[in-house]
């Protein structure tokens, strides 16, 4: 049972590098344009140029 | 309540600030204690007892006013009055906007101010040039406040930076409650463990919990601060109290090594900034909207010069008369009529219309328009300001500024709520107490009552619904200038009708004719300045005439021709050799009555016959004294009266109640305004339009079915939002005081019942 006292902080790690990933993608725009992204899609392949 | 503290560093009287060392006296500052005697003078102290100032507020400090050649441009003339439009920087409560419009108020020339505290759009008329606007810049600026010209992208920024706070608030204390979750469950679950791993897992959920409440609760505890500081009880009071409450109560009893409530108290805020972040987010699309028109302001045109060369010019810089090119894919930036060229246009941003219209010679287009096929050339007719579109984006905003009987009632209601709820709260923990159950379970019941009478789905109730049917309506293409009217829409029982220009296009056509004999009447008419034979040839577009000869006028009479070796007349009756009255065309030995007839709009028939089926009482009140066409007889009205004046109108109006009004012309103002509810049309002329409470920008008399639809749907939906709130309240408080929840289970409760009232109203956006 002691192993729990590594499994603990090994679990808030991961779960803490979630949150960083996603506050590090809010703070780099991409949540600015909800409708914008579903639409990329569909857009030719000539404009990522 | 002034901000000095005798016992340690003195601060100045104005701004709150330490006075640093070696300055005398009571200010930090010159620009301070002008600012501070500027408005002891103006009699307006009583900024200083309404001040909600925090201690992170940014001082008011004055500075000096810019140059005051970048605001001329943005001066706009308006009915003899100057405009503009500012944005105001260092506002944080209602005191900086009373403060401001009080000062402005007493300034001379002055006409009109409005401060929108929402936006921080200032709103300035006044009677004069553009010298006045030097003084008031420095009035403002005296005050310790910066003003701008009117900049949409600074807008958009200031929505976005606090719609991203509240989605990492969101994030953060959702990760965080996800977590804890997990390992309360260890504590929960009633397993046997020793003292010490107890004791570890609650030290290890409150070292996440603590961080996560205090960064994530921060919008909560602002606001409740910043009311209470002003003696006043918001919605956030309870929650902040709740929230605090609870983990001051967890921390406790970590302590002594008992039960804690942190996950309880982590998934409460997460829940709340969910709610929070949808109400952000609903405001922000209607603002949105409004912003991403004036958006139009900043991009180029190309403008053709009076020796054919071309040049790109800022949309902002064009001139009434100028000459512009349309092209394929491009935004129109200003209104304009057509010189050369057809084709279809998008008018979606100003009527809602996704079906193209197809336009030519002539033709007038609005601003935001978008050219899908052809190139056009282009004369612009209203700029900027003037142009319908921006006139559209400032009724929305004045329509959203306007408070509505609805929002009024909620805001009554949640001045007695808050106390009413602390005084449950604290009944409950009394009577727990009394009955013998012990502090900690008389402290957990109350804090469960403050949480789970949260006013949030009440104070929701009304904002989002009408920010919903707003929404929709705007995508209709109808406009409401105040939000009073949708409340009244739906006890309205008597509709009156104009004639010309409302239930008809306002445009005569002749009828009845064949396409040959019209155009040889109009190949007569060409001859003529007669009115009559102006008419026929406004009415009669791109056809083709043929070439007649010896044709001559008789003035008052008639024109004379031949063709093809016949005799053609076009005029009286008795120069046409015939009787009756009216146009005559006479070929040879045939004599043609030229009808003209005002023909029905589209949808009229139809929206007149729903709405007798719908149980309106229908009147038809026009000025117009000729007798009714064979269109116009059929359609049942219930009252009709013709030839009425104005004041005829008026009067009429005034015996009925519950009255709604549609008209364009001018002869329809008084009639307007008289009626309770008011409806317009985009193409009519500025005095209606003024006059109007709602405004359709689609010529289709259908809108006015769309209208009345969402009228009743949004009363509907209130008050069912109401009627939930107030049951919702009425079961779960009780429950909550007499301890048969737990103040995890009230956070869900809460959080669920704001967000059925946001759902709800969301349905208003798609029926």
């Amino acid at each position: 049972m002691d192993v729990i006292l590594f499994l603990i902080p090994v679990a808030l790690t991961l779960g803490v590098i979630a949150l960083v990933a996603f506050l590090w993608s809010l703070k780099s725009g991409q949540f600015e344009d909800l409708e914008k992204e579903a639409s990329r899609i569909l857009f030719e392949e000539d404009e990522r140029k | 309540m002034f901000k000095s503290d005798q016992k340690t560093a003195k601060l100045c009287q104005h701004c709150g600030e330490p006075i640093p060392v070696h300055t005398a006296g009571n200010f930090c500052c010159i620009g301070c204690e002008g600012a501070y005697n500027f408005i002891q003078e103006s009699g307006l102290s009583g900024y200083y007892e309404h001040q909600q100032l925090s201690k992170n507020a940014r001082s008011l400090v004055p500075e000096d006013v810019p140059d005051i050649h970048w605001f001329v441009p943005f001066i706009t003339q308006d009915d003899g009055l100057s405009k503009i439009h500012l944005m105001i920087e260092g506002i944080h409560c209602a005191a900086c906007v009373w403060l401001i419009e009080q000062t402005l108020r007493r300034m001379p020339f002055i006409s009109h101010v409005r401060l929108n505290m929402g936006t921080r759009r200032l709103t300035l008329a006044w009677r004069g040039d553009n010298t006045h606007l030097q003084p008031y810049l420095e009035a403002i600026y005296k005050l310790g406040y910066k003003a701008m010209p009117f900049d949409p992208l600074i807008l958009k920024s200031e929505q976005k930076k606090e719609e991203k706070q509240l989605l990492i608030n969101m994030a953060v204390s959702g990760f965080a409650a996800g977590n804890l979750m997990t390992y309360s469950i260890s504590l929960w679950s009633g397993a046997e463990m020793s003292s010490a791993t107890q004791a570890f897992f609650t030290w290890l959920v409150a070292m996440i919990a603590l961080p996560t409440i205090a960064y994530a609760g921060r919008p909560f505890f602002r606001s409740a601060y910043r009311a209470l500081k002003t003696k006043r009880i918001n919605m956030d009071v309870p929650i902040a109290l709740a929230i605090i409450t609870a983990t001051c109560l967890s921390i406790f009893e970590m302590l002594y090594g008992r039960e804690t409530y942190f996950d309880g108290c982590v998934t409460l805020v997460f829940f709340l900034s969910i709610g929070r972040y949808l109400d952000t987010l609903m405001r922000g699309k209607s603002r949105q909207y409004a912003e991403d028109l004036l958006l139009l302001d900043q991009s180029m045109a190309t403008r053709r010069l009076v020796d054919g060369s071309f040049e790109i010019v800022p949309i902002k810089q064009l001139k009434l008369g100028d000459v512009i090119t349309f092209a394929k894919g491009e935004k129109l930036g200003a209104d304009v009529q057509v010189l050369e060229g057809h084709s279809a246009v998008d008018t979606s941003a100003l009527t809602g219309e996704s079906l193209p219209e197809s336009v030519s010679v002539g033709s007038l287009l609005g601003a935001g328009y978008v050219n899908l096929q052809n190139p056009l050339v282009c004369k612009v007719v209203a700029t900027g300001e003037k142009s319908a579109l921006y006139r559209l984006v400032q009724m929305i905003e004045e329509s959203e500024a306007v408070q509505n009987v609805y929002t009024r009632w909620a805001d009554k209601a949640a001045q007695i709520y808050a106390p009413t709820v602390h005084l449950l709260a604290l009944l409950s923990a009394i009577f727990w107490l009394f009955m013998g159950q012990g502090w900690y379970f008389a402290i957990l019941t109350a804090v469960t009552v403050l949480i789970v009478t949260c006013p949030c789905a009440f104070a929701l109730a009304v904002p989002s619904a009408m920010a919903a049917s707003n929404s929709r309506l705007r995508q209709q293409g109808i406009l409401l200038k105040n939000g009073d009217v949708l409340e009244k829409t739906p006890i309205i029982e008597h509709i009156i009708f104009d004639k010309t220009g409302t239930l008809t296009t306002g445009e005569l056509i002749v009828e009845k004719i064949q396409p040959k004999d019209l155009a040889i009447a109009c190949a007569l008419a060409s001859y003529s300045s007669h009115p009559l034979a102006k008419m026929l040839l406004l009415s009669t577009k791109d056809i083709s005439v043929p070439s007649l000869e010896n044709v001559q006028e008789f003035t008052g009479k008639g024109v004379q021709g031949l063709y093809n070796g016949q005799v053609i007349k076009l005029g009286s009756s008795s120069f046409c050799e015939t009787e009756g009255t009216g146009l005559f065309l006479r070929i040879g030995s045939r004599v043609q009555h030229l009808n003209f007839t005002d023909k029905l709009k589209g949808g009229a028939a139809e929206a007149v016959a729903r709405l007798v089926k719908q149980g309106y009482t229908l009147h038809l009140l026009t000025g117009d004294g000729k007798p009714l066409s064979d269109e116009m007889k059929n359609l049942p009205f219930h009252y009709i009266k013709t030839g009425a004046s104005p004041e005829e109108k008026h009067d009429y109006i005034k015996k009925l109640d519950y009255v709604m009004m549609v008209g364009d012309g001018l002869n329809d103002a008084p009639a307007l305004a008289q009626s309770d509810v008011a409806v317009s049309f985009g193409k009519a002329t500025a005095l209606a339009q003024n006059s109007a409470d709602v405004i359709f920008c689609r010529d289709d008399l259908l809108s006015l079915m769309d209208y009345l639809k969402t009228a009743n749907q949004t009363k509907r939906v209130v008050v069912q939002n109401f009627a939930f709130s107030v049951s919702y309240n009425f079961i779960a408080v009780p429950m909550a005081m007499f301890g048969l929840m737990t103040p995890m289970w009230a956070a869900v409760f809460m959080s669920a019942s704001s967000l059925v009232v946001v759902l709800n109203a969301l349905r208003l956006k798609r029926i």
